[in-house]
């Protein structure tokens, strides 16, 4: 079975921001809440380099393992779903997470605990596929739809790769041959540790 | 800085005498060290598949060596005062706890403190006063009497989880990091609110003031390390721009230094002057979540998400110690008084306390592990399929045994014909105790259809709901199994001893 | 500082022009490596979860040759 990864090439991410936007207008996140980031690492110095993340979907993914309240779960293909019901905002999901992905709206009604919102890999919740409550919560449910994760797919410069994993790192390894050098699938030794691409 | 290296000097002695006590009883083939570097997964295993024990003997084990015990929920932070010998921890139950560690062995209980309505994640000693602070997601900050244990004075302020305090030297200020994407600054003489420090882009983890007090540092999740004016609040410059998230900061104590921890694993100092970056302090996998800084003899530990310690000598930043503890991760660090120790909090409900130096070769592993929330079950039957539901929602904040254990929340013991509000000595918020409500099966399967804030407004429970009708009544037909009167309570005994029993 | 920021945005696009302009003969090499895409696929027509539709096929296939 296929295994949804992302795969972000920071040789070719020239920090536009389109997935940011795409993913926002998507999936209408709520306030304050970005799913998908550009980080500029070594910040105007000479090894500057752009990297969009947002949530990696990782095999033993840290998050549901610090989770008290049990609202994680991982979808045959891989892809790191939570449920907002059950989630109390705690935060220990946000500090466990090595990508940031986890985020929490800004200012809910009651002072302090918004329910922890990230990236879906554009699969939804654990509502029912493409209702409107799926919607609301979690945003669009692309794969359902035979589609991939739009940031992925609107990438102009095919930076941020998204879908099956051996597809993924296909394509990224054909790319590194072609133009002779890359520096391995960034942040994937992290994320599915044991079979690096 | 001479008398800080020489120490180190004598440190780096003790674990060299210690590798060759080690070594000595591996040439004897006594046992498996718990290595000090490069923990040994293969080991990590192996301690966690042998047998345990009884949990009274782990329970003995976890209070013998001078763990801080009594909290009921995961502890987030931990702070010392060195020269009263004093712990301070917050834990994910709603209270803050004060310790007296005058016997290190033998740590005392002193005070339990919960008023707050949401987990302390973070506390304060306040200098050259017998005044403590304390933070949480509640948004609210504290001060408390730490002679009679009486709240003094409450901050408002923040709209979202306050995640750490830091206090200037004199005692005169207290500056608190929250989600809100804001770090406040509260007059603690005055008891006044003072400026606001805006501008980051993202939640603000960590906060610490310059050696005077005159400016204050913030740092985070949108990587940013800024400077700000005490008094005024105003924005001086950036320090540093890290990129990814950092989760924690502190000042070194020659107070020209800051040392932070990122979520992309990097712990670094850096050079306040500049905005240089001076030295890195390993590296880690997982993000780096906890910071202790101890002026002597000279050292700064880091805590991370996969669990491991790291001690680096104050001046040249070398490693010295690490320990892993392969069950969970760091949150929260704080050096015993004297340095010769750490207090460490992660996903246990009591703080364990680790030697430093001189090294212990044989360490136990003493988290339960998995812990009550983490346990899997999967079955066809209901009221183990409730069991399970309860276990892996619930138990973390609340117990089924008579005694509530300190948790967040109210022992469920007894629960079936209870009125709401009514259980003795539990601190319910007083919109609850309004309420008409008798617990029964439809009116336990409406808190869960609806959620806490709908049904009973006003809770400090947290906002969860249960959509799926078949996991609600799953869940009540194990609360009925197991949570009435009269019947010996074993199912509930029997539930609790997941948590300690492997 | 600022100047120098920008310098460095401008050298790594124009690098990317460059791979542009490349992208003939990289997506030759592609092609003829690369097992068609339908070799590999045990999907389900439609459901819930990932499957490998015409639109995905086009986006992998749009990937290899940028």
């Amino acid at each position: 079975m296929a295994r949804m990864k992302f795969l972000c090439d920071a040789e070719r991410c020239i920090e536009c921001n389109a997935c940011v936007t795409a993913c926002k207008n998507e999936n209408e996140v709520p306030w304050g809440v970005n799913r998908r980031r550009v980080v500029t690492i070594n910040d105007g110095s000479p090894g500057e380099r752009s990297i969009s993340v947002a949530c990696m979907h990782c095999s033993d993914a840290p998050c549901m393992a610090v989770c008290p309240v049990d609202c994680f779960y991982q979808t045959e293909q891989g892809v790191v779903l939570h449920n907002k019901d059950l989630c109390i905002g705690c935060g220990y999901c946000f500090y466990a997470c090595p990508f940031g992905a986890p985020q929490y709206p800004q200012a809910s009604n009651f002072g302090s605990r918004g329910k922890m919102d990230k990236c879906t890999f554009c699969a939804g919740g654990p509502e029912e596929t493409n209702s409107d409550a799926e919607h609301s919560k979690y945003g669009r449910n692309r794969l359902a739809e035979g589609k991939l994760p739009l940031c992925a797919e609107m990438c102009s410069t095919k930076a941020l790769l998204g879908g099956d994993g051996d597809m993924v790192s296909d394509i990224y390894r054909e790319r590194v041959v072609a133009r002779g050098f890359g520096s391995g699938a960034w942040g994937w030794g992290k994320a599915y540790p044991g079979q690096a691409g | 800085m001479g008398w800080p290296m020489v120490r180190a000097q004598s440190l780096e002695d003790l674990r060299r005498l210690a590798c060759v006590f080690v070594a000595c009883l591996l040439t004897f083939g006594v046992g498996s060290p718990h290595a000090s570097f490069a923990a040994d997964p293969a080991a990590a295993d192996t301690a966690r598949r042998s047998p345990a024990g009884t949990a009274a003997e782990l329970d003995s084990r976890s209070t013998n060596r001078g763990n801080l015990v009594g909290h009921g929920g995961p502890v987030k932070v931990v702070a010392t005062d060195n020269a009263r010998q004093l712990a301070l921890s917050g834990s994910f139950d709603y209270a803050m706890m004060v310790w007296d560690l005058s016997d290190a062995d033998d740590p005392k209980e002193l005070l339990r403190l919960d008023e707050h309505d949401g987990a302390v994640n973070a506390t304060a000693f306040v200098p050259e006063t017998r005044l403590a602070l304390a933070a949480g997601d509640d948004a609210i900050l504290t001060i408390w009497n730490l002679d009679n244990g009486k709240r003094e004075h409450r901050f408002e302020g923040h709209t979202a989880k306050v995640v750490d305090i830091a206090v200037s030297n004199d005692g005169t200020w207290a500056v608190t990091a929250s989600w809100d994407r804001s770090a406040r600054l509260w007059n603690l003489k005055e008891r006044t609110a003072g400026p606001v420090l805006a501008g980051h882009q993202g939640p603000v983890n960590a906060v610490t003031f310059s050696a005077d007090g005159n400016h204050v540092f913030s740092a985070s999740y949108d990587g940013q390390i800024r400077m700000f004016e005490t008094k005024t609040g105003q924005f001086v410059r950036p320090i540093y721009k890290h990129g990814w998230g950092i989760n924690v900061l502190k000042r070194l104590p020659d107070g020209d230094q800051l040392v932070f921890g990122a979520l992309n694993g990097t712990a670094a100092v850096v050079e306040i002057a500049s905005g240089e970056k001076v030295a890195e302090l390993g590296d880690s996998e997982r993000p780096i979540l906890a910071l202790a800084v101890t002026r002597q003899p000279g050292l700064i530990a880091t805590g991370s998400g996969d669990g491991s310690v790291k001690v680096f000598r104050l001046g040249d930043f070398q490693p010295i110690e690490e320990y892993q503890n392969p069950y969970g991760p760091a949150w929260g660090l704080a050096f015993a008084p004297g340095g010769a120790a750490l207090y460490l909090a992660g996903l246990d409900d009591f703080v364990t306390r680790w030697i430093v130096t001189p090294r212990e070769p044989f360490e136990h592993i003493e988290s339960p592990y998995p812990r009550r929330f983490q346990i899997t079950a999967d079955s066809d039957d209901p009221v183990a399929r409730g069991q399970a539901h309860f276990a892996r929602k619930c138990s973390v904040c609340h117990t089924l045994k008579q005694d509530g254990k300190n948790r967040a929340g109210p022992s469920l013991f007894g629960l079936f014909g209870r009125r709401i509000a009514t259980l003795p000595g539990y601190p319910y918020s007083d919109s609850l105790k309004n309420l008409d409500i008798v617990w029964s099966e439809e009116t336990v399967a409406k808190l869960f259809e609806l959620g806490p804030e709908n049904f009973t407004p006003g809770s400090k429970m947290p906002l969860q709901k249960m959509t799926d009708k078949s996991e609600r009544d799953a869940l009540i037909a194990y609360l009925k199994t197991t949570s009435a009167a009269g019947n010996g309570n074993t199912a509930p005994a029997a539930e609790d001893n997941k948590e300690t029993k492997q | 500082m600022k100047k120098d920021k920008a310098k460095a945005e401008t050298d790594r696009r124009s690098f990317l022009k460059l791979a542009g302009a490349g992208v003939v003969g990289t997506g030759a090499v592609a092609a003829s490596t690369i097992v068609p895409a339908e070799a590999k696929t045990d999907t389900p027509a439609d459901g819930d979860g990932y499957r490998e539709t015409e639109h995905v096929r086009r986006y992998y296939e749009l990937a290899k040759f940028m």
